[in-house]
């Protein structure tokens, strides 16, 4: 990484014949971030984007999982939900922008929200499908014959079972659901870091330009890290399992 | 204890029946055997016992019919062919698992899992994940857990799959002993030749039916179809029983001894063994002498042929065609007893 940032510097500062303005050294991008004024704006807007994202896919990822476990109650449930799900998979989250735009209407809140949402719901909600249609049948029976209670079936050997196999995906739709609400931004919303990308791209500030970009790429990086560690300690947290003792 | 019943049982499987209206009692207290090819019906037997497949036909333990009873409510325990442990739980919580609903107390809890971890020598297991485990050592784990549930009735998918021979002692030490207690053991296992002289009831499966279900002590190979004999081999009467002072003993066929394993095998009166194939050879220093009757298949690269000798039907193996007829010398290396040691 340091590497590709010294290489940044050295071709932006002697290599390309550009202006500054035109294509900013490394160095000049980073300083955008002692500016007070743009840190002001850049958070302000970035807040505005986070909150979008985070509610609408908090909002997808829930109401696909609770779906995914009212789905597992039942086999012939989740056969005919696949087709259905993978219809909705198959839509670019981006392609629900337009129609969205028509069914909640340019709202600063709603229109995000229900793409991010829209964005969230349909893969995850297939994950879950196809999850449950891999699951370990031996490990079910186990839990069929050795749990007393559906709560310590669901806690021990279904939702371990569930996460490690959904977590993969939500961690590639909680980017989607950045890079969607980024879009919906950028198209009609007045705020959001999209919004404060479109202004900076058609003002020539490319140095605040990919200072924002920057922003959003180490959010997502950031987020992926802590998905990962999620995905690691997941099952244990769900298994609520004490390291040492028994129960 | 529970005895395990089966009435016209009958599973099937979208278009397969994996059982055709299999009648089966299994007492209480005794330790049964399932054998079959694969794909006889073995592991659907058990399931159906657990109550995990759908099925025709009635169920009853101890008497009473739990086809209406959900598999935790049927007083079992299960050992699937997988071992089936739940990779996010701790050896110790996996042993643990059929105790969290039913036992409040976390020291009696705790005490259960080292006192059969104790019996398994995997004590120093404990504290790892499933996939810390070589496979012989998962499958302690998930016999280990059948044992901590402390059901009447334990049910066993092939125990001896990816385990070597300490293993497989220890698992056989382990069946032995729920025999000699209070449980109902079933089994289903290709490896019948180890546990088939302790067997109370042997169910021989083929196809989804029940071609035998009885003391091994009656069984009868020569009307069962050639598939079966090819790898099951023949049970036939022998003429005495010798054991040494070593303790191991020898039956007499046609005057000529085989060895029949260790002295705790036999139980006096019974003078019946099983010959697998592969332990009785065509050879032409062979000193027993027996008339080929005719080729009934083939076993990895050898020819299974019928012969008699001495009035009855062996199944034996040999290298190449006999014609039908021709007397031939053989060499049987071991015979195992059949009829239930106590």
């Amino acid at each position: 990484m340091l590497v590709f940032f010294l290489i940044w510097e050295f071709t932006a500062t002697y290599l390309i014949p550009v202006p500054k303005t035109i294509f900013p050294s490394f160095t000049q991008v980073i300083w955008n971030f002692t500016d007070q004024s743009f840190l002001l704006t850049l958070l302000s807007n970035y807040s505005q984007t986070l909150l979008r994202s985070s509610l609408g896919f908090i909002a997808g990822f829930l109401s696909s999982f609770l779906t995914g476990l009212v789905l597992s109650l039942k086999h012939t449930a989740s056969d005919y939900a696949s087709p259905v799900a993978t219809l909705m998979f198959s839509v670019p989250s981006v392609a629900w922008i337009p129609v969205l735009i028509v069914l909640v209407g340019v709202d600063e809140f709603r229109l995000p929200l229900a793409a991010s949402f829209m964005c969230s719901y349909p893969p995850i909600l297939y994950g879950m499908i196809n999850a449950l249609r891999t699951f370990d049948r031996d490990q079910l029976d186990i839990a069929a014959v050795y749990c007393l209670k559906h709560r310590t079936r669901y806690r021990f050997v279904i939702l371990p079972q569930l996460m490690a196999r959904v977590l993969p995906s939500v961690k590639t739709e909680v980017v989607m659901v950045w890079k969607t609400v980024f879009v919906t931004e950028m198209l009609v919303l007045p705020n959001g870091i999209g919004y404060l990308s479109l202004i900076y791209a058609s003002t020539l500030n490319m140095d605040k330009l990919i200072a924002v970009v920057l922003a959003l790429a180490l959010t997502l990086v950031s987020i992926n890290a802590l998905i990962d560690r999620l995905e690691k300690k997941s099952s244990r947290i769900l298994g609520g399992v004490d390291e040492q003792h028994l129960p | 204890m529970s005895s395990i019943s089966l009435k016209n049982v009958s599973v099937a499987y979208s278009n397969r029946k994996a059982l055709k209206s299999v009648n089966a009692d299994f007492p209480a207290g005794s330790l049964s055997m399932i054998i079959g090819l694969n794909g006889s019906g073995k592991t659907t037997l058990l399931k159906t016992v657990a109550g995990l497949v759908d099925y025709d036909g009635n169920v009853l333990i101890g008497g009473r019919l739990v086809d209406d009873v959900q598999p935790n409510l049927r007083g079992v325990s299960y050992v699937p062919q997988n071992n089936a442990l739940i990779p996010s739980l701790k050896v110790q919580w996996n042993i643990a698992l059929g105790l969290i609903d039913r036992v409040r107390d976390s020291r009696a809890v705790e005490k259960r899992v080292e006192e059969v971890a104790q019996t398994l020598g995997i004590e120093h297991l404990l504290n790892r994940y499933p996939k810390e485990l070589s496979g012989g050592e998962a499958r302690r784990v998930a016999i280990a857990r059948a044992l901590a549930f402390d059901s009447d009735i334990i049910l066993m998918d092939e125990p001896e799959l990816s385990v070597d021979v300490q293993t497989w002692q220890i698992i056989l030490n382990v069946v032995l002993k729920t025999r000699r207690g209070d449980k109902t053991a079933m089994l289903a296992t290709h490896n019948f030749e180890d546990l088939m002289p302790y067997v109370d009831v042997l169910c021989l499966l083929h196809e989804g039916n029940a071609l035998f279900v009885g003391s091994p002590a009656n069984l009868e190979t020569e009307n069962l179809p050639s598939d079966v004999r090819v790898w099951l081999g023949s049970a036939i009467r022998v003429d005495d029983l010798e054991c040494d002072e070593g303790d191991f003993c020898v039956v007499f066929l046609d005057g000529r001894e085989i060895y029949a394993g260790p002295r705790e095998n036999h139980v006096r009166g019974y003078r019946r063994v099983l010959v697998l194939p592969k332990h009785a050879t065509v050879d032409q220093k062979g000193v027993l002498k027996g008339r080929v009757i005719r080729r009934i298949g083939y076993h990895v690269g050898h020819i299974i042929t019928v012969v008699e000798i001495n009035g009855q039907e062996l199944v034996v193996t040999s290298r190449e065609t006999l014609p039908d007829g021709a007397t031939v010398g053989l060499s049987v290396e071991k015979a195992i007893p059949l009829g239930g040691v106590r």
